[in-house]
């Protein structure tokens, strides 16, 4: 596989997921309508003011996000539309994470888009490479290495702060079972899927499992860095963060769905590591 | 150097910041979510809110449903994310505004913030249950904040 397939690969998943997970629904245009009272501003908006923006900006940016995000998947125009479409998405998403709540889940897959939306990702797999031929020398590797950078650094954060913050009783003490049962209270209005299997709650008999649960976590989320450098370690830790994303939806109730965007980045991982894939370079 | 270098660049500073400072900085931040010890003896301590109807009986309120793009969660931390009595006061009164005006056939009468100081001995799975969760409201709910007509 050339380094312009597996971009293209990349640019295909990316933009589809977003397009599936947040471009069909409303969620992002409706915090137009969230009282000017709740506007706590974050990053680049703090300097904004609520009144300065409109609620028709926010309108148009969302429907041109969203409607741009099948023609980036399709790689129609893809240098003109790729930075427009980030820079519409860095906007929208800042601004619903102006309103005092910071969901978390967003900010990486806006931050991975930066190197996919400035990278030569349509030179194969597209509508643009029907129109004109590929780039002699193009950097087909940075983008992808960016992308894999954000995803190590998210997860590696997440388990540096849970040192820095709870230190080792995080890991010793009750805290996940104690977490894990707080989520049905706390998140009892979504999910319903979560809730009716009750895992959290099973899990709350066994303390000892959720302690080991605790350290194989966190543990994995501060070995994320090897997976820019150690290829045998890459997929036993990338699929072991998913399938710990998977549980964390299961048992505190917080849904990732967004982070397969994120994930996509690895997809041309599966042909560097089989041979036959290799081969056909 | 390449558009790409920069961008690695910044990747790198911005989650940099974001870690040292502690908060976030969007797009980058240092993602402490569930990461402070949640366990005895740390307050345990929720918050929940409910609409008043015009004959002042309580209301269980459905976020997701009445009032995209919050959910109950988020709805609380945007409420508490400065939590001054006339702040909150006022996100109350806004959004008490903001509700009667998309459910406009049947508005309510106001919003209340209640807040619950559990003791450890009632989190456990047989407390929690959705029958005795009134009861836990009953006995350890306090009014923290309301809108004011």
């Amino acid at each position: 596989m050339s380094g312009a397939t597996k971009l293209a690969l990349v640019r295909i998943v990316f933009f589809s997921v977003l397009f599936s997970v947040r471009g069909t629904g409303p969620y992002l245009r409706l915090w137009s309508e969230v009282p000017a009272e709740l506007w706590h501003p974050n990053g680049l908006l703090t300097f904004i003011p609520h009144a300065a923006i409109p609620s028709q900006i926010i309108d148009w940016l969302f429907e041109f996000w969203r409607w741009t995000l099948p023609l980036c998947a399709l790689g129609l125009f893809y240098r003109w539309l790729a930075p427009l479409n980030w820079l519409a998405s860095f906007f929208l998403f800042n601004y619903a994470h102006s309103f005092g709540y910071q969901t978390h889940t967003y900010m990486p897959v806006v931050l991975a888009g930066l190197p996919l939306a400035f990278s030569r990702a349509s030179d194969a797999w597209s509508a643009d490479s029907r129109l004109r031929p590929a780039a002699q020398n193009a950097d087909y590797d940075l983008p992808l290495f960016n992308m894999r950078l954000v995803f190590a650094l998210v997860f590696f954060a997440a388990g540096l702060s849970k040192l820095r913050n709870g230190g080792i009783e995080w890991f010793t003490g009750d805290t996940l079972r104690n977490y894990f049962l707080r989520a049905s209270t706390i998140y009892s209005d979504v999910h319903s899927t979560a809730h009716h299997l009750s895992i959290n709650i099973a899990l709350y008999d066994w303390p000892t499992v959720t302690r080991l649960m605790a350290v194989a976590g966190a543990g994995l989320e501060l070995l994320a860095p090897l997976t820019l450098w150690r290829r045998p370690l890459t997929s036993l830790i990338v699929l072991g963060l998913l399938a710990m994303q998977i549980v964390i939806y299961f048992t505190v109730f917080v849904n990732f769905s967004i982070y397969l965007a994120l994930y996509s980045c690895w997809l041309p991982a599966v042909f560097e590591i089989w041979p036959r894939g290799k081969s056909r370079d | 150097m390449s558009l790409q270098r920069v961008i690695t660049g910044i990747i790198l500073l911005g989650s940099l910041a974001a870690f040292i400072a502690k908060r976030d900085i969007f797009p980058f931040s240092d993602y402490p979510m569930y990461s402070n010890v949640f366990a005895a003896p740390e307050p345990l301590t929720f918050y929940k809110v409910v609409g008043t109807t015009s004959t002042g009986d309580e209301t269980s309120l459905s976020f997701q449903q009445d009032l995209p793009p919050f959910w109950a969660n988020s709805y609380r931390e945007a409420l508490l994310i400065e939590s001054a009595p006339n702040i909150v006061q006022r996100k109350l009164n806004a959004t008490l505004k903001w509700y009667n005006k998309r459910h406009a056939p049947s508005p309510l009468a106001g919003l209340k913030l209640y807040r619950y100081d559990l003791p450890w001995s009632e989190f456990k799975p047989e407390t929690l249950t959705p029958n005795n969760i009134q009861e836990l409201a009953r006995r350890y709910g306090k009014l923290e904040a309301e809108s004011k007509p």
